[in-house]
Protein backbone atom coordinates (compact mmCIF):
# COMPACT_ATOMS: atom_id res chain seq x y z
CA UNK A 1 0.00 0.00 0.00
CA UNK A 2 1.18 3.41 -0.48
CA UNK A 3 1.95 6.10 1.93
CA UNK A 4 0.12 9.15 3.12
CA UNK A 5 1.49 11.80 5.19
CA UNK A 6 1.14 15.41 6.43
CA UNK A 7 3.00 17.96 6.69
CA UNK A 8 2.01 20.94 9.35
CA UNK A 9 3.69 23.12 11.70
CA UNK A 10 3.46 26.88 12.27
CA UNK A 11 2.05 29.76 9.64
CA UNK A 12 5.07 30.74 7.52
CA UNK A 13 7.42 28.34 8.46
CA UNK A 14 7.40 26.36 4.87
CA UNK A 15 4.67 24.05 4.97
CA UNK A 16 3.77 24.33 1.21
CA UNK A 17 7.33 24.79 0.46
CA UNK A 18 7.87 21.73 1.92
CA UNK A 19 4.95 19.67 -0.10
CA UNK A 20 6.29 21.42 -3.16
CA UNK A 21 10.11 19.92 -2.70
CA UNK A 22 8.62 16.79 -1.45
CA UNK A 23 6.02 15.93 -4.15
CA UNK A 24 9.28 16.56 -6.97
CA UNK A 25 11.40 14.42 -5.12
CA UNK A 26 8.52 11.98 -5.39
CA UNK A 27 7.94 11.91 -8.61
CA UNK A 28 11.92 11.87 -9.41
CA UNK A 29 11.68 9.00 -7.65
CA UNK A 30 8.81 7.51 -9.83
CA UNK A 31 6.44 7.53 -7.49
CA UNK A 32 2.65 8.24 -8.15
CA UNK A 33 2.61 11.44 -6.20
CA UNK A 34 -0.71 13.33 -4.82
CA UNK A 35 -0.59 16.42 -3.27
CA UNK A 36 -3.58 17.33 -1.20
CA UNK A 37 -4.17 21.16 -0.05
CA UNK A 38 -6.13 20.49 2.83
CA UNK A 39 -5.37 24.63 4.03
CA UNK A 40 -8.37 26.67 3.52
CA UNK A 41 -6.18 29.52 3.74
CA UNK A 42 -3.24 29.69 1.67
CA UNK A 43 -3.28 30.51 -2.43
CA UNK A 44 -0.53 29.72 -3.62
CA UNK A 45 0.56 26.09 -3.69
CA UNK A 46 -0.69 25.38 -7.39
CA UNK A 47 1.81 27.93 -8.37
CA UNK A 48 4.56 25.96 -6.81
CA UNK A 49 3.84 22.87 -8.29
CA UNK A 50 3.44 24.50 -11.40
CA UNK A 51 -0.30 24.82 -12.31
CA UNK A 52 -1.52 27.63 -13.90
CA UNK A 53 -4.47 27.72 -11.99
CA UNK A 54 -5.92 25.85 -8.91
CA UNK A 55 -8.36 22.28 -9.46
CA UNK A 56 -11.66 22.58 -8.61
CA UNK A 57 -12.14 22.06 -4.96
CA UNK A 58 -13.77 18.83 -3.41
CA UNK A 59 -16.39 21.17 -1.70
CA UNK A 60 -17.71 21.55 -5.37
CA UNK A 61 -18.92 17.89 -5.27
CA UNK A 62 -21.01 18.64 -2.37
CA UNK A 63 -22.13 22.11 -3.87
CA UNK A 64 -19.60 24.29 -2.13
CA UNK A 65 -20.40 26.43 1.11
CA UNK A 66 -23.01 28.32 -0.94
CA UNK A 67 -24.90 25.25 -2.29
CA UNK A 68 -24.16 22.50 0.31
CA UNK A 69 -27.55 22.08 1.40
CA UNK A 70 -29.06 21.49 -2.06
CA UNK A 71 -26.28 19.67 -3.14
CA UNK A 72 -25.10 17.46 -0.22
CA UNK A 73 -27.99 14.95 -0.53
CA UNK A 74 -27.02 13.79 -4.23
CA UNK A 75 -24.60 10.69 -4.67
CA UNK A 76 -21.00 11.70 -5.18
CA UNK A 77 -17.31 9.97 -5.15
CA UNK A 78 -17.06 11.12 -1.73
CA UNK A 79 -20.04 8.68 -0.61
CA UNK A 80 -18.03 5.46 -2.08
CA UNK A 81 -16.33 3.75 1.00
CA UNK A 82 -13.09 3.61 -1.05
CA UNK A 83 -11.84 5.72 -2.95
CA UNK A 84 -8.51 5.72 -5.78
CA UNK A 85 -6.83 8.05 -7.54
CA UNK A 86 -8.73 7.09 -10.81
CA UNK A 87 -12.08 7.67 -9.41
CA UNK A 88 -11.52 11.71 -8.87
CA UNK A 89 -13.01 13.23 -11.73
CA UNK A 90 -10.64 15.23 -13.93
CA UNK A 91 -12.44 18.61 -13.43
CA UNK A 92 -11.23 17.87 -9.30
CA UNK A 93 -7.54 17.12 -10.71
CA UNK A 94 -4.41 19.09 -11.90
CA UNK A 95 -1.55 16.53 -13.28
CA UNK A 96 1.57 17.33 -14.89
CA UNK A 97 4.70 15.48 -15.25
CA UNK A 98 3.53 12.40 -13.14
CA UNK A 99 1.53 14.27 -9.94
CA UNK A 100 -1.64 15.09 -9.70
CA UNK A 101 -3.04 17.99 -7.26
CA UNK A 102 -6.30 18.17 -5.84
CA UNK A 103 -7.85 20.66 -3.12
CA UNK A 104 -10.11 20.32 -0.52
CA UNK A 105 -11.94 23.97 -0.25
CA UNK A 106 -10.78 27.79 0.36
CA UNK A 107 -12.08 30.36 2.16
CA UNK A 108 -13.33 33.52 -0.31
CA UNK A 109 -15.62 35.65 1.52
CA UNK A 110 -15.40 37.65 5.02
CA UNK A 111 -18.49 36.31 6.92
CA UNK A 112 -18.52 33.49 5.30
CA UNK A 113 -18.68 30.92 8.39
CA UNK A 114 -16.42 28.42 9.71
CA UNK A 115 -14.47 25.92 8.10
CA UNK A 116 -15.95 22.66 9.54
CA UNK A 117 -17.24 21.22 6.18
CA UNK A 118 -14.34 21.37 4.36
CA UNK A 119 -12.57 19.49 7.48
CA UNK A 120 -15.11 16.72 7.15
CA UNK A 121 -14.38 16.65 3.77
CA UNK A 122 -10.49 16.34 4.22
CA UNK A 123 -11.02 13.80 7.28
CA UNK A 124 -13.16 12.16 5.10
CA UNK A 125 -11.66 12.05 1.61
CA UNK A 126 -8.18 10.99 3.32
CA UNK A 127 -9.68 7.91 5.02
CA UNK A 128 -11.76 6.81 2.22
CA UNK A 129 -8.67 7.14 -0.25
CA UNK A 130 -6.88 3.92 -1.00
CA UNK A 131 -3.06 3.91 -2.37
CA UNK A 132 -1.59 1.27 -4.82
CA UNK A 133 2.19 0.05 -3.50
CA UNK A 134 3.76 2.99 -5.78
CA UNK A 135 1.51 5.88 -4.68
CA UNK A 136 1.92 8.54 -2.04
CA UNK A 137 -0.08 11.14 -0.81
CA UNK A 138 1.40 14.33 0.82
CA UNK A 139 -1.23 16.58 2.69
CA UNK A 140 -0.26 20.50 3.21
CA UNK A 141 -1.64 20.85 6.21
CA UNK A 142 -3.67 23.98 7.59
CA UNK A 143 -0.99 26.00 10.33
CA UNK A 144 -1.69 25.39 13.75
CA UNK A 145 -3.24 22.46 14.97
CA UNK A 146 -6.78 22.77 14.89
CA UNK A 147 -6.64 19.63 12.36
CA UNK A 148 -5.67 17.15 15.26
CA UNK A 149 -8.84 18.22 16.28
CA UNK A 150 -10.83 17.47 13.79
CA UNK A 151 -9.26 14.33 13.21
CA UNK A 152 -7.57 14.68 9.79
CA UNK A 153 -4.75 13.21 10.73
CA UNK A 154 -6.06 9.78 11.99
CA UNK A 155 -5.81 8.14 8.69
CA UNK A 156 -2.29 9.24 7.77
CA UNK A 157 0.60 7.32 7.96
CA UNK A 158 3.28 9.91 9.41
CA UNK A 159 3.57 13.61 10.79
CA UNK A 160 6.05 15.64 9.23
CA UNK A 161 6.49 18.93 10.75
CA UNK A 162 8.23 21.99 9.50
CA UNK A 163 10.44 23.47 12.16
CA UNK A 164 11.49 26.96 11.06
CA UNK A 165 14.33 28.92 13.43
CA UNK A 166 12.02 30.46 15.83
CA UNK A 167 10.84 29.45 19.27
CA UNK A 168 7.30 29.41 18.46
CA UNK A 169 8.32 27.03 16.00
CA UNK A 170 9.73 24.92 18.41
CA UNK A 171 7.26 25.06 20.81
CA UNK A 172 4.47 24.60 18.22
CA UNK A 173 6.08 21.57 17.04
CA UNK A 174 6.40 19.54 20.35
CA UNK A 175 2.56 19.90 20.93
CA UNK A 176 2.16 19.08 17.10
CA UNK A 177 4.44 15.80 18.49
CA UNK A 178 2.26 15.19 22.03
CA UNK A 179 -1.21 15.45 19.52
CA UNK A 180 0.19 12.52 16.93
CA UNK A 181 1.57 10.52 19.76
CA UNK A 182 -1.77 10.72 21.08
CA UNK A 183 -3.18 9.16 17.89
CA UNK A 184 -0.30 7.04 17.55
CA UNK A 185 1.20 8.13 14.21
CA UNK A 186 4.87 8.38 13.41
CA UNK A 187 6.42 12.02 13.65
CA UNK A 188 9.01 13.98 12.40
CA UNK A 189 10.57 17.19 12.53
CA UNK A 190 12.57 18.69 9.47
CA UNK A 191 14.50 22.00 9.83
CA UNK A 192 14.15 24.59 7.36
CA UNK A 193 15.22 28.09 6.99
CA UNK A 194 18.80 26.58 8.00
CA UNK A 195 21.76 28.93 7.11
CA UNK A 196 24.67 27.24 8.68
CA UNK A 197 25.66 24.01 10.29
CA UNK A 198 25.70 24.69 13.90
CA UNK A 199 22.14 26.75 13.55
CA UNK A 200 21.33 22.78 12.40
CA UNK A 201 23.10 21.48 15.96
CA UNK A 202 21.36 24.45 18.17
CA UNK A 203 18.31 23.37 16.84
CA UNK A 204 18.63 19.58 16.48
CA UNK A 205 19.87 19.49 20.52
CA UNK A 206 16.85 21.66 21.03
CA UNK A 207 14.37 19.18 19.77
CA UNK A 208 16.11 16.21 21.12
CA UNK A 209 15.95 17.81 24.64
CA UNK A 210 12.10 18.08 23.95
CA UNK A 211 12.21 14.31 22.56
CA UNK A 212 12.01 15.20 18.91
CA UNK A 213 13.58 13.01 15.96
CA UNK A 214 14.96 15.50 13.10
CA UNK A 215 14.12 13.57 9.80
CA UNK A 216 15.95 15.73 7.68
CA UNK A 217 16.89 19.80 6.91
CA UNK A 218 15.92 21.99 4.21
CA UNK A 219 18.64 24.69 3.44
CA UNK A 220 17.66 28.47 3.17
CA UNK A 221 18.21 28.90 -0.55
CA UNK A 222 17.64 31.86 -2.21
CA UNK A 223 16.31 30.20 -5.64
CA UNK A 224 13.21 29.08 -3.37
CA UNK A 225 13.09 32.28 -1.83
CA UNK A 226 12.79 33.89 -5.08
CA UNK A 227 10.28 31.54 -6.44
CA UNK A 228 7.97 32.30 -3.31
CA UNK A 229 8.65 35.69 -3.57
CA UNK A 230 7.43 36.00 -7.17
CA UNK A 231 4.86 32.98 -7.38
CA UNK A 232 6.52 30.75 -9.87
CA UNK A 233 7.34 27.17 -9.68
CA UNK A 234 9.75 26.10 -7.27
CA UNK A 235 13.38 25.46 -9.13
CA UNK A 236 14.77 21.92 -8.56
CA UNK A 237 17.86 22.42 -6.75
CA UNK A 238 19.70 22.09 -3.34
CA UNK A 239 16.63 21.88 -1.88
CA UNK A 240 14.79 19.43 -3.53
CA UNK A 241 17.63 16.94 -3.38
CA UNK A 242 17.41 17.63 0.59
CA UNK A 243 13.86 16.71 0.46
CA UNK A 244 14.90 13.66 -1.14
CA UNK A 245 16.84 12.47 1.27
CA UNK A 246 13.72 13.02 3.78
CA UNK A 247 11.90 11.10 1.50
CA UNK A 248 14.45 8.30 1.29
CA UNK A 249 14.65 8.09 5.51
CA UNK A 250 10.56 8.24 5.60
CA UNK A 251 9.94 5.60 2.59
CA UNK A 252 12.04 2.67 4.76
CA UNK A 253 10.96 3.99 7.84
CA UNK A 254 7.03 3.21 6.98
CA UNK A 255 7.95 0.19 5.98
CA UNK A 256 9.96 -1.54 8.81
CA UNK B 1 -17.19 20.26 14.70
CA UNK B 2 -20.23 21.98 13.64
CA UNK B 3 -21.50 19.23 12.00
CA UNK B 4 -23.19 17.17 14.74
CA UNK B 5 -23.78 14.02 16.17
CA UNK B 6 -27.00 12.53 16.56
CA UNK B 7 -27.58 10.12 19.72
CA UNK B 8 -31.29 8.29 20.53
CA UNK B 9 -31.27 8.25 24.37
CA UNK B 10 -33.78 5.23 26.16
CA UNK B 11 -33.88 5.09 29.93
CA UNK B 12 -30.21 4.38 30.74
CA UNK B 13 -28.64 3.95 27.15
CA UNK B 14 -27.21 6.53 24.75
CA UNK B 15 -26.64 5.44 20.81
CA UNK B 16 -24.88 6.62 18.19
CA UNK B 17 -27.25 7.21 15.30
CA UNK B 18 -25.02 9.30 12.78
CA UNK B 19 -21.91 11.70 13.00
CA UNK B 20 -21.26 15.17 10.72
CA UNK B 21 -24.96 15.52 10.70
CA UNK B 22 -25.24 18.76 8.37
CA UNK B 23 -29.17 19.04 7.98
CA UNK B 24 -31.95 18.13 10.32
CA UNK B 25 -35.47 18.30 9.12
CA UNK B 26 -38.87 17.49 10.76
CA UNK B 27 -41.00 15.72 8.85
CA UNK B 28 -44.17 13.52 9.82
CA UNK B 29 -42.06 10.29 9.69
CA UNK B 30 -39.59 11.73 12.09
CA UNK B 31 -35.85 13.70 11.89
CA UNK B 32 -34.41 13.27 8.49
CA UNK B 33 -30.67 13.77 8.97
CA UNK B 34 -28.79 14.35 5.95
CA UNK B 35 -24.62 13.94 6.39
CA UNK B 36 -22.14 16.41 4.67
CA UNK B 37 -21.14 12.90 2.13
CA UNK B 38 -24.86 13.28 1.39
CA UNK B 39 -25.79 9.99 3.48
CA UNK B 40 -29.61 10.23 4.91
CA UNK B 41 -31.21 8.78 7.97
CA UNK B 42 -34.53 9.27 9.48
CA UNK B 43 -35.09 8.82 13.29
CA UNK B 44 -38.23 8.91 15.24
CA UNK B 45 -37.70 10.74 18.66
CA UNK B 46 -38.45 13.77 20.71
CA UNK B 47 -35.53 16.24 20.81
CA UNK B 48 -34.25 16.32 24.53
CA UNK B 49 -30.90 18.41 23.86
CA UNK B 50 -28.78 20.10 21.43
CA UNK B 51 -25.07 21.21 22.57
CA UNK B 52 -23.94 24.40 20.27
CA UNK B 53 -20.39 24.30 21.98
CA UNK B 54 -19.33 21.00 23.06
CA UNK B 55 -18.80 18.09 20.76
CA UNK B 56 -21.68 19.41 19.12
CA UNK B 57 -24.70 16.79 19.78
CA UNK B 58 -27.92 16.32 19.24
CA UNK B 59 -29.74 13.99 21.91
CA UNK B 60 -33.31 12.54 20.88
CA UNK B 61 -35.94 10.47 23.67
CA UNK B 62 -37.22 7.57 22.05
CA UNK B 63 -40.59 7.31 21.25
CA UNK B 64 -42.09 4.77 23.92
Amino acid sequence: MGIKISVCGKGGSGKSTLVSLLANAAQARGLATLVVDSDESNSGLFRMLGFDQPPVPLMALVGGKEGIKEKMNQPSILSEAEITLEQIPSEYINEKNGFKLISIGKIHQALEGCACPMGVLSREFLKKLRLGPDEIAIVDMEAGIEHFGRGIDNSLDAVLVVVEPSFESIALAEKIKELASGINKQFYAVLNKISSESLVAEIRANLNKRGMETIGVISYDASVFLSGLKGDTLSRGRATRQAGEILNSLLPAKSS
Amino acid sequence: MCLSTVYIQSEDRRIKVMQDVAQMEYTHEGYLMIGLLGDQKLIKGVIRKIDFVDDHFVILEAEK
